[in-house]
């Protein structure tokens, strides 16, 4: 007792602000990255965010009457902003190398009209990743844009990450939010698309939301989730109208990961109901915004190019149907298909992650009692239910334009919701999981870097049939900032960094790169299987009086905590 | 930026019988003028002309030239030097019908107006079967689908059925009488899918939309029949009547060398722009859609036949102006 206490008491030290900042850095590393690998205007829907985040910061705000037409809102831009859509040359086709587009230049900054299906989206994001071009120009600015959005994204994946290592038991869930990290994920988080901070703010949203449950008698220790928890509300709520769906998901699955009673008692504390006064206004702003949208002119009368078209006279339930039919379908988008739906990572990765993926669906089913994963059901039914619901809503009008990248929010949050299940589970730390971890690490390094410079290969020569990687070296059409090579070592370096991070984490003191045991763990795994150190250095919710300290779990001798299952 | 740099976005609104072609022209532009891209939303003639009149596009695209008054009172992003319009496509338009077992139909003038307002209601009807004696017509119903409107089909065909001496008395040239039937407010593409389901359908279609997938009625001109296919049009276009002035560049068919019913694609510009930037953009943009390889991309992906060499001439010369001073 006296261990937990100090444990407790260590707690009050600023612990959550470096994991905070070492998680942004490495987050906006890898976002950053991405921004420069991809050719502008490269990431799905990127010339209509960034011609509405350019016009957002010139005060263009309200989609005003006789701007809104069948392709979108007319808006007044720099000519350089308004021409991204030039951009396009190697779109759709990956055998094109991203050399065919112009050079964007810095003087070309005469007024022109651009246009943009984002017309009536809040305005927030691009208040912020649009500022770059008041003091900017040409593809510098754009550039400035995709960083200014990558660290958007780096802070709240940050916050979710950093608020889950305040779980009781975080090791099954920041391992799972890590490998739910797919080269997809990283890959939006480099353009400019409010999607990526739609993923980023519900992970936080969520993760923040579990961890004041799961210490619900101990909210002042977990303050910064629960101000993790109120700005991302605030983010979700003025991001676009399908967030605020993905913020209730996020919400009602922590909700049903966790006994109702617990659920009771947080809404009843002092700071979690100031946390919510604090988000209650922004995200009325949120509704406000949706209110004169919905009743402003119309932002775009025409399914987005190259994806569909409507069907008027399409019966409802049909769509449903096949959206239903194509649900695992999404699940390589998931993964990563990058550029504009045309760049499928190598078989390998989709491989990995696809193997990654259906472990994490299929475990619920193998640990009982399967009451216990309440919440994993309610995402895995909403991961069914909820883009049916959504496409079938806009298929009559704009035909089937779901995205893989749109239920990715979701597709997180379940897979948190597993590592969440798993929480009462011992983490392994002998000598085979040891092994396996690290292979299953070094594997994932791989993967993300394959990913990279394979989608690095795709812009710089082209994906041909025939394995044309030399030409990366012998001919390269198109370079990115910096050059590929050095872009994919240091991508290389940031993930084996974040790998090597993630794996201190889980397993302290035992080395990634290694094969031999470190002593201390080699005396932790004669003696059995490993508990998890970390939790024996993170403070737990203190026990009522006279009750168990927490469910399953008991001290032992040497001041190991086990769980019994 | 290299002094003469010709790279940048110009945005169009218009008729959805040129989104084709427009679209076709861009990419030609796109291929051959590196950096230059045309965003195009086919909202309608008339909301075309306001969207440039507005300052809201650089350019327009409808079904009909501009009147002189019309042309002198754009502004937008144009001087006070005004507007021009040029021919610079023509979309066949036909009567596409869905008759099984009937590969083939001619119909004149007065038989059409007839069927059109429901005065002929089956297919075997006697003067359906006078112009076809060779055919065994079945006994179905008549079912008209046709776009309300105002459409871009409306305008060729109310001209051929007044011209032919019908009682035909649109209030607009691009909206049918309220005689005709079956007036819908769907679009062309939705159009031809509910015709596709209707046994004894007849609607007005534009040629890329009818293709293949429809019987397309022989229409007599000046007693001729005349087939819906590119050779009879493009005769038709080649004799047409053109003409020429500093604001405009017409383009009509003649249907007595060809089939003569075709929407002739009116792109608006200005004759001078109030960005020299914008204009030098335009202008490259203008050559190219008169460029032959533009004009063969209409024709390949939208079906839209080239104006007459002598239009594509006046119309080259006007493009060339555009911002210099006259």
């Amino acid at each position: 007792m006296s261990l937990l206490l100090r444990s407790v008491r260590g707690r009050s030290l600023p612990r959550p602000l470096p994991t905070f900042a070492l998680l942004t850095a490495i987050f906006f590393l890898l976002f950053g990255l991405w921004a420069l690998a991809t050719p502008l205007m490269g990431v799905p829907d990127e010339p209509a965010h960034t011609i509405k985040a350019a016009a957002v910061v010139r005060g263009q705000v309200l989609v005003e009457d006789g701007t809104s037409f069948g392709h979108g809102v007319h808006v007044r831009v720099p000519n350089y902003i308004a021409s991204l859509h030039a951009q396009s040359c190697y779109k759709f086709n990956r055998a094109q190398a991203a050399d065919c587009a112009a050079p964007i230049y810095v003087d070309d900054t005469f007024t022109n009209i651009g246009v943009t299906s984002a017309g009536s989206y809040n305005p927030m994001y691009y208040w912020i990743v649009g500022l770059p071009t008041l003091f900017m120009s040409g593809a510098p600015a754009i550039y400035g844009m995709r960083l200014v959005s990558a660290l958007l994204c780096a802070l709240f994946f940050a916050a979710g990450f950093t608020a889950l290592t305040e779980l009781r038991r975080p090791k099954y869930a920041v391992l799972v939010a890590a490998l739910a990290m797919t080269p997809m994920v990283l890959f939006l988080g480099g353009g400019i698309n409010p999607n990526s901070l739609e993923i980023a703010a519900t992970m936080a949203a969520f993760s923040g939301f579990v961890v004041v449950l799961d210490n619900r008698r101990g909210t002042k220790r977990v303050l910064p989730a629960l101000a993790t928890v109120a700005a991302a509300t605030v983010v979700l709520a003025n991001a676009r109208q399908i967030s605020l769906v993905w913020l209730l998901c996020a919400l009602i699955i922590g909700v049903c990961s966790f006994k109702l009673r617990r659920v009771v008692t947080v809404f009843s504390d002092r700071r979690v109901l100031t946390a919510v006064a604090l988000a209650v206004p922004g995200a009325l702003l949120g509704l406000l915004w949706m209110y004169i949208a919905a009743n402003g002119p119309a932002n775009v009368g025409v399914a987005p190019e190259g994806i569909a078209s409507p069907h008027p006279d399409a019966p409802l339930y049909r769509g449903f149907i096949i959206m239903l039919d194509q649900t695992y379908d999404f699940f390589p988008q998931y993964i990563g298909t990058m550029g504009w739906l045309d760049t499928p990572v190598p078989e390998l990765v989709a491989l990995v992650w696809g193997g990654l993926m259906i472990a994490g669906l299929v475990v619920p089913f193998c640990v009982r009692p399967l009451r216990n994963w309440t919440g994993y059901w309610v995402a895995l039914a909403m991961l069914y239910l909820v883009p049916a619901l959504l496409q079938t809503a806009l298929w009559r009008g704009m035909g089937f334009i779901w995205q893989g990248r749109y239920t990715l929010p979701l597709v997180v949050v379940l897979f948190i919701s597993v590592g969440l299940g798993l929480r009462k589970l011992r983490f392994p730390g002998g000598a085979l999981a040891l092994r396996i971890s690290r292979v299953v690490f070094w594997l994932i390094v791989a993967c993300h870097t394959l990913a990279f410079v394979y989608v690095l290969r795709r812009y710089v020569v082209g994906i041909s049939e025939i394995a044309n990687w030399q030409t990366l070296f012998s001919s390269p059409h198109w370079q990115p900032p910096m050059g590929w090579l050095p872009l994919t070592v240091l991508y290389l370096i940031v993930t084996a960094a974040g790998a090597l991070l993630l794996f201190r984490y889980l397993h302290p003191g035992v080395p990634l790169t290694k094969g031999t045991l470190s002593r201390s763990n080699r005396i932790q795994s004669s003696a059995g299987p490993v508990a998890d150190k970390a939790e024996e250095t993170i403070g737990r919710e203190p026990a009522p009086s006279g009750a168990p300290s927490a469910p399953g779990a008991q001290l032992s001798a040497g001041g190991t905590l086990r769980h019994e299952n | 930026m290299p002094p003469g740099t010709i790279e940048g976005a110009l945005t169009g609104i218009g008729s959805n019988a040129g989104q084709g072609a427009v679209s076709a022209w861009g990419l030609s532009w796109g291929s051959s003028v590196k950096g230059t891209y045309v965003s195009y939303s086919p909202d309608g003639s008339a909301a075309g002309l306001k969207a440039f009149q507005d300052g809201q596009s650089q350019f327009a695209v409808g079904s009909a030239p501009l009147t002189d008054s019309e042309a002198t009172a754009v502004r937008g992003m144009c001087t006070t030097k005004g507007a021009m319009s040029l021919a610079a496509g023509v979309l066949p338009v036909g009567v596409a019908i869905k008759l099984k077992g009937v590969n083939d139909m001619i119909l004149d003038a007065k038989t059409l107006a007839a069927i059109l307002q429901g005065g002929i209601t089956r297919w075997n009807d006697p003067r359906i079967a006078a112009l076809n004696p060779e055919d065994v017509l079945p006994d179905v119903a008549i079912t008209v689908l046709v776009q309300q409107g105002p459409a871009d089909t409306a305008r060729p065909v109310n001209s051929y059925l007044k011209d032919a001496g019908t009682d035909w008395n649109p209030a607009a040239q691009d909206r049918w009488p309220g005689s005709v039937k079956g007036q819908t407010p769907s679009p062309p593409l939705d159009l031809a899918n509910k015709l596709d389901d209707t046994n004894g359908g007849i609607s007005i279609l534009d040629g890329s939309i009818i293709g293949n997938r429809f019987v397309a009625a022989q229409l007599v001109f000046d007693g001729k029949p005349q087939r819906l296919q590119a050779s009879s049009v493009v005769d038709a276009v080649s004799t047409g009547n053109v003409t020429a002035s500093s604001n405009a560049v017409t383009q009509a068919l003649d249907g007595r060398s060809g089939y003569g019913l075709g929407t002739v694609i009116y792109i608006y510009m200005c004759r001078e722009y109030t960005n020299d930037r914008m204009g030098r953009l335009a202008r490259s943009f203008g050559q190219s859609v008169l460029s032959e390889e533009a004009q063969k991309n209409a024709n390949a992906f939208a079906f839209v036949m080239s104006p007459s060499k002598k239009a594509v001439n006046e119309g080259r010369a006007l493009v060339n102006a555009i911002g210099d001073g006259q």
